[in-house]
């Protein structure tokens, strides 16, 4: 009882707080009568009280694709689904933290002789972005755990985003949230001040880019895959019982990661100084290549050159010996690059140089079809002409060139160059939203390699309320037909048509 | 709640009990005052347009401020969207960092401004989609600030800032007498004309500011219709925008205004965008 009185009294204490507090407020407020404002001052406030704080957010986009043009035997109609679940807050200034989880589902099936074949469903969890930001002193910040780390001013092909890890298993996309994939970061920002920050990145745990083996329409080896590619699938496929094929796929669907040491990770570091309106940077990686460099079991590259009998038993029995047939390798090297950011009327211009000496390039192994590292330099530069009107326009263009520095071995060529040492490319984007609850997102990519290629995407969206949109869309990818593993190669023939859902609640 | 026209109805009531002679001489007086540019014994146009700068009524400057924009279509549809925003005075000069919390699509978009003198205004905006902070160059200053009818321009006040002042004849906006300062942009890439301040004479708030186009007609009018005091300063926590033409509207309401003199310099920077 005493206690019931002890919380009632506390509560009218409380309460009278509250009242008085309110009517303090009440008494420090006041209502501008201006008659010429049509809505009348003596009307409610506008708005009502505001909604408590989210920590809690959520994103779900589904995508639909189909072929545009079909062609027996090599399509894949897909269904993709791509969730995230994530929470964030900044309960100070000197402290901020994410913790998210990521879900991917792809429903799949192969169309064949007017049948559908092939079906397949698959699901993945994984942890999403997931640190904490702390401020270790006024101007020094310290962001621990699964970030993404992006450097550098251009989209397609920036010398500075050394830190980046991507998913590639969608092809080319318009969501640039989508291709990155965070990893398990150290990450020390010093604040200098307006003019300039340093920024030291260390990644111990090595992430490689996301990318299907096979299977689907951007899969390395699959239906689309460049043509000794393609050819090789098929002779895995039609040389190799149901078994051993199943088995030699495994491996090659699972590739092998550097060991989780401090001494195996990869590590870079960003300084940006702004000078008479123009923000320099200067960024240095020691990281690791993103995507393998494969080595094949000489019973596998037997097999895939000859696919005679002999070596058909060789690889049985290597398969069953548990030999490892593909080891992965992903390795390091040097990165420097140079970038600035201006402004000029109404565009922001960008400009990137980078230089690596010695980095893994990737031949086509004429035997094999597979791809073979070889170290060689890489030279590259780009530029970007940006023009952001309000929120509701970002048009883009970049151009870019990325230079070999040694030519490939005699009879060898460089996948997705052919002959050539010299790739250029020009990227055009724009997210436009030209009407209430409209978005319009268009890009195209012309690479210069040998042959060109176009690749073209187009995007329109409705928000039908604010957490929901539907909308269609299309890729188009124009090229001359070649059967060398080129860039239009390797998109010929997947023209698709899209559906959309995403859900923001 | 106390009405702002108050002390403009006691002035009435005080002057309904002058005799007539004092009357028509103060009316005379009166109209004489207003055929000049200023009052002789008054605040002369700069002067007003210096202490309603100086003021911040709206509360931009050396504040941590809690706020939504409500849009408001032609039609009545509503949209709201809450921020967070941040500023520091240095003298004349502003550096402010807006970081939008809802709705879903625009959250974690942050806006930084950083005012300088003698040389353009510098912004740069993150935007969580690309994980990157980019400059915005100064033209697009007349675009809209996230879908509200203010522009990056209006953030900056640099079209208030820099200009040349001339005082209009006095106006009341309700009971409130009000100094009417006209200031003409000298900055070459504002988008304005003219920008009309009814600034109040008790405390140089303004209560309705009116913007002008570059071929002279109305584009919008900001109406101040709460104020709050804050710390013994009073501050206008709700305005309503309306562009003359597409009759869209702004509500801005700040839901929580604290003034703070110890915002490191370091929250106000590019590389701080991100760490919000």
């Amino acid at each position: 009882m005493t206690s019931r009185a002890a919380l009632a009294r506390a509560a009218l204490v409380l309460a009278s707080l509250a009242a008085s507090r309110d009517a303090k407020a009440e008494a420090d407020e006041e209502l501008v009568d201006d008659p010429t404002l049509h809505v009348a001052a003596s009307a409610p406030p506008p708005a009502a009280a505001p909604a408590p704080k989210r920590i809690w957010h959520a994103e779900v986009v589904g995508r639909a694709s189909t072929q545009a043009r079909w062609d027996a035997g090599e399509d894949v109609m897909e269904l993709r689904a791509r969730a995230r679940l994530w929470a964030e807050d900044r309960p100070s200034r000197e402290l901020s933290w994410a913790i998210g989880v990521r879900f991917d589902s792809l429903s799949r099936t192969k169309r064949d002789a007017g049948r559908f074949v092939d079906g397949a469903y698959t699901f993945e969890a994984r942890p999403w972005e997931a640190w904490v930001d702390v401020a270790l002193a006024e101007r020094l910040r310290l962001r621990v755990g699964n970030q993404i780390v992006a450097w550098g001013r251009l989209d397609l092909a920036s010398a500075a985003d050394v830190m980046a890890v991507r998913d590639l298993r969608e092809g080319p996309m318009l969501d640039p949230d989508a291709l990155r994939v965070p990893t398990p970061t150290l990450r020390m920002t010093w604040l200098a001040g307006e003019r300039g920050s340093l920024e030291v990145a260390y990644t111990p745990f090595f992430t490689a880019d996301r990318f299907d083996v096979a299977g689907t329409n951007w899969s390395m080896i699959g239906p689309h895959a460049p043509g000794s590619a393609s050819a090789l699938g098929d002779k895995l496929r039609f040389g190799l019982d149901a078994t051993s094929f199943a088995r030699v796929q495994d491996q090659l669907l699972v590739v092998g990661a550097p060991p989780a040491r401090p001494d195996a990770g990869d590590v870079g570091a960003r300084g940006v100084l702004s000078l008479g309106g123009v923000d320099f940077g200067l960024t240095y990686g020691f990281v690791r290549s993103k995507v393998p460099a494969l080595s094949i079991d000489p019973a596998l590259s037997a097999y895939l050159a000859t696919g005679g009998l002999a070596e058909s038993i060789a690889l049985k029995d290597a398969l069953d010996s548990g030999r490892a047939l593909v080891d992965a390798s992903y390795d390091r090297y040097h990165q420097l690059a140079l970038d600035a950011e201006g402004v000029l009327g109404p565009f922001t211009l960008s400009g990137e140089v980078g230089f690596t000496p010695s980095r893994p390039l990737y031949l086509v192994d004429p035997a094999t079809g597979l791809p073979e590292a070889r170290r060689g330099g890489l030279a590259q530069a780009g530029t970007k002409v940006a023009w952001v009107h309000g929120d509701d326009m970002l048009l883009s263009l970049e151009g870019g060139v990325l230079a070999l520095t040694s030519a490939p071995p005699e009879g060898r060529r460089y996948l997705l160059l052919g002959d050539r040492r010299t790739l250029s490319y020009a990227l055009a984007t724009l997210h436009a939203e030209p009407f209430d609850r409209h978005e319009l997102d268009l890009a195209a990519t012309a690479t210069s390699s040998e042959p060109w290629s176009l690749v073209t995407l187009g995007r329109w969206l409705y928000r039908v309320s604010e957490p929901v949109a539907v909308g269609v869309g299309g890729a188009a990818f124009a090229g001359p037909r070649s059967a060398e593993p080129t860039v239009a190669a390797v998109t010929r023939g997947l023209d698709e048509v899209y559906l959309y859902v995403r859900l923001r609640p | 709640m106390s009405e702002v026209g108050s002390p403009g109805r006691r002035s009435c009531c005080y002057a309904s009990r002058m005799s007539r002679s004092t009357r028509i001489a103060l009316g005379l007086a009166l109209s004489a005052s207003l055929a000049r540019p200023a009052l002789a014994d008054g605040p002369n146009a700069d002067e007003v347009a210096r202490k309603m700068l100086a003021h911040d009524a709206f509360g931009w400057e050396g504040t941590e401020v809690k706020a939504r924009l409500v849009l408001i279509a032609a039609d009545g549809k509503r949209e709201e969207r809450a921020f967070e925003s941040l500023s520091k005075k240095d003298g004349e000069l502003v550096k402010s960092v807006v970081r939008f919390r809802s709705p879903e699509r625009v959250a974690g978009t942050a806006f930084l401004l950083l005012q300088h003198k003698g040389s353009p205004d510098e912004q740069y905006i993150y935007l969580p989609a690309f994980h990157s902070t980019r400059r915005i160059a100064g033209r697009e200053r007349e675009g809209s600030f996230m879908g509200s009818d203010f522009s990056y321009a209006d953030l900056e006040r640099r079209d208030l800032r820099d200009a040349s002042y001339a005082l209009l004849p006095d106006e009341k906006v309700g009971e409130a007498p009000c100094h009417v300062v006209e200031a003409k942009p000298t900055t070459e890439s504002t988008p304005y004309s003219r920008i009309v301040s009814w600034v109040r004479t008790s405390d140089y708030v303004p209560l309705r500011v009116q913007f002008f186009a570059k071929d002279g007609t109305l584009k919008k009018t900001m109406f101040s219709r709460r104020i709050r005091t804050i710390d013994g300063k009073p501050v206008v926590v709700e305005t309503h925008t309306e562009d003359a033409v597409t009759k869209h509207g702004t509500d801005l309401v700040l839901d929580e205004v604290k003034f703070r003199s110890d915002v490191p310099d370091a929250e106000l920077t590019p590389a701080a965008l991100e760490h919000g």
